[in-house]
């Protein structure tokens, strides 16, 4: 990076974390440290749902995915709208009115204390694996830019953030994240248009809509109903339905952000300006990943993107046969290249039966691309000993490489304030979970305020630890969106379906919600074992499994007096 | 802060913005869903220029 880079970098990051440390002077006691004294507007709420789920992950494994396989992913984002309309009608009532901490604590209201520390276990879990993935991100980047070590990177960091998190509080952390969203708009929009700006002289929006036609890259609707097909409108619909139910309905880092608004109005009104916004803002993200795929037929791309991974191949007996990978890839895309500009001419002069034959030029030249991707990646994973997380490096290694002085430092910025967002939002629900659910609840009910939020900083420390143990070893994961996703459904449908089993159905007792938990997650990781299902149909499974078990349970075990909860409404 | 004498009826009538009540905005979330649903197909039809 240039000095103007590094001084537009140094200047945003300095600005938000100063921003950090003036928002921290507003901590008071243990409620202003996890829910700002529930007195945040919509606005700055909603802002930070949007900043706390798109972090660098999603600019930098999204639009690699794009790149990769199109705008198919946008599927997973479609039932988004519903969803947030489902928790503004039977979600955040309950919880809000309840005024709990977290969402968990619900749970005890409802059924059992043995419910609530299960479900809280298996947040921990799940998110604490995620803020590892999280932290991985943009460490990436910082490798890929600076040369850097990955661990060097990831430790460094860490550091940064879990200092950063120490500092804020939930009131910090979400006026934090409405800039990080604000400048992850402007991002988005500067990424689209340099990259418009970086194609050849003539080539237009028409243009590229067409080259990215030839190989069905804007193909955003899949109807087939091929349940091995990870992303399908079926999949996303129902699948990413329940994944995005589960997420925003029983995942702690973001019910906390709701549970910090002013009033119940104000919960219900952040969630809907998601609904209206998450669904544009992904499009845009990933027609990223589109427009790199088109600008990488008139600039010859890396056969791999991950330089450093390439490096490896180079030093090792396999270094000539990478070497005619990419002289083969040399001649193949300056094929591809003259056909594209050539059918562009054809375009123009509207004669029909050229254009017929370039796109199968093309098309051809297309795959046989594609296959020379694979087979490199494969001479990589060989001698790596382990399986190619190329997809993630598509776009650092373009923005490294044609983004002008200055913009570049401020979309390293964006990328890294996202994550950081993010990441502090996790690290402060992980550490409500673990305070409130477990430190306070078993073993110091009566301490302090000034004891709990001393502990409260402990555990956000501890669990900024514990995610940078997970983010050395992530680099084993592929894609590291779905890398976040997959973990997530092992665990989120059968959490989903505890808090459905709490809302809808009144004769359900703690024993059913325990062990129809228990028989949600034995059915996913059983069935994950023995059949090939997407990894988005694990929610559905989940939540009906338990959901039938735990209805058969309740009504097996004496109903709901059965283990000392208050029953459906007992907690409103 | 909320008003602690608030009902929770009270919160739910209303005009919410332009929205005459919520559930008038609730079946503009469902309308608009739709409506992305569509858009992105006709999408995917008009920019499907496979030759396979």
């Amino acid at each position: 990076m240039s000095p103007i880079d590094w001084g537009v970098f140094a200047l945003y990051f300095g600005g938000v974390v100063a921003f950090a440390w003036f928002q921290s002077r507003k901590n008071e006691g243990v409620e202003g440290y996890f829910l700002a004294n529930r007195r945040l507007p919509w606005a700055a709420v909603g802002l930070s749902v949007m900043a706390t789920q798109a972090s660098a992950i999603t600019f930098i494994g999204t639009t690699g995915q794009a790149f990769d396989e199109g705008m198919e992913f946008i599927q997973i984002y479609l039932p988004q709208p519903l969803v947030m309309v489902l928790l503004c009608v039977l979600f955040v009532p309950f919880f809000y009115r309840a005024k709990v901490y977290t969402a968990y604590e619900y749970l005890e209201n409802r059924f059992d204390a043995k419910t609530r520390s299960l479900t809280s276990f298996l947040f921990l879990v799940s998110r604490g694996l995620a803020a590892g993935l999280v932290l991985y991100a943009p460490a990436i980047v910082l490798s890929v830019i600076m040369g850097w070590d990955e661990t060097v990177t990831i430790l460094i960091m860490a550091a940064v953030t879990i200092a950063y998190t120490l500092m804020g509080g939930i009131t910090a952390v979400i006026w934090t994240d409405v800039i990080q969203m604000l400048m992850m708009f402007v991002g988005i929009a500067v990424a689209l248009v340099i990259l418009f700006t970086t194609l050849p002289d003539g080539v237009g929006v028409g243009d590229v809509a067409y080259i990215g036609g030839i190989q069905e890259m804007w193909t955003s609707i899949d109807w087939s109903w091929d349940p091995s097909n990870r992303y399908t409108i079926w999949s996303g619909m129902i699948g990413g339905f329940f994944l995005a139910l589960a997420y925003f309905g029983t995942d702690q880092s973001q019910v906390q952000r709701y549970l910090t608004a002013s009033s119940l109005k104000q919960s219900r009104l952040s969630l809907i300006f998601n609904a209206f916004l998450k669904v544009p803002m992904q499009f845009f993200i990933l027609s990223i990943g589109v427009l790199l795929f088109v600008f990488y037929h008139f600039e010859q791309p890396p056969l791999v993107f991950n330089n450093a991974e390439v490096a490896v191949v180079m030093e090792s007996e396999r270094a000539e046969e990478y070497r005619a990978l990419e002289t083969e890839q040399a001649t193949v895309h300056g094929e591809r290249r003259t056909a594209t500009l050539e059918l562009l001419e054809a375009r123009e002069a509207r004669d029909d039966a050229r254009i017929a034959d370039l796109q199968t030029i093309i098309a051809d030249r297309d795959e046989r691309l594609v296959e020379l991707r694979q087979e490199a990646k494969g001479v990589v994973s060989e001698v790596r000993g382990a399986s190619s997380n190329d997809v993630n490096y598509v776009f650092p290694s373009y923005i490294i490489k044609y983004i002008p002085v200055g913009v570049l430092g401020l979309l390293i910025a964006v990328i890294f304030a996202a994550a950081m967002s993010s990441l502090d939002s996790e690290l402060t629900a992980l550490s409500s979970a673990t305070v409130i659910d477990f430190y306070k609840r078993w073993f110091r009910p009566d301490a302090s305020d000034a004891h709990y939020l001393l502990v409260s900083k402990l555990s956000t420390f501890v669990w900024g630890v514990m995610a940078c143990f997970v983010a050395l070893f992530a680099g084993q994961l592929g894609s590291l969106i779905e890398a976040v996703n997959q973990v997530g459904s092992y665990f989120y449908g059968s959490l989903l379906g505890v808090f459905l089993l709490a809302f809808l159905w009144k004769p359900a007792n703690g024993h059913g919600a325990f062990w129809g938990l228990v028989a949600g997650m034995g059915s996913v990781f059983g069935l994950s074992l023995v059949t090939e299902i997407a990894y988005l149909w694990f929610n559905v499974i989940g939540t009906v499994a338990v959901l039938a078990v735990g209805i058969a349970v309740s009504a097996a075990t004496g109903g709901p007096d059965a283990t000392g909860g208050k029953g459906a409404m007992g907690a409103v | 802060m909320s008003d602690p004498n608030l009902t929770h009826d009270d919160e739910d009538r209303g005009p919410i913005g332009i929205f005459p009540s919520w559930r008038a905005l609730y079946w503009s979330v469902v309308i608009y869903t739709v409506l992305l649903v569509a858009v992105l197909w006709i999408f995917t039809v008009v920019f499907n220029h496979s030759v396979h």
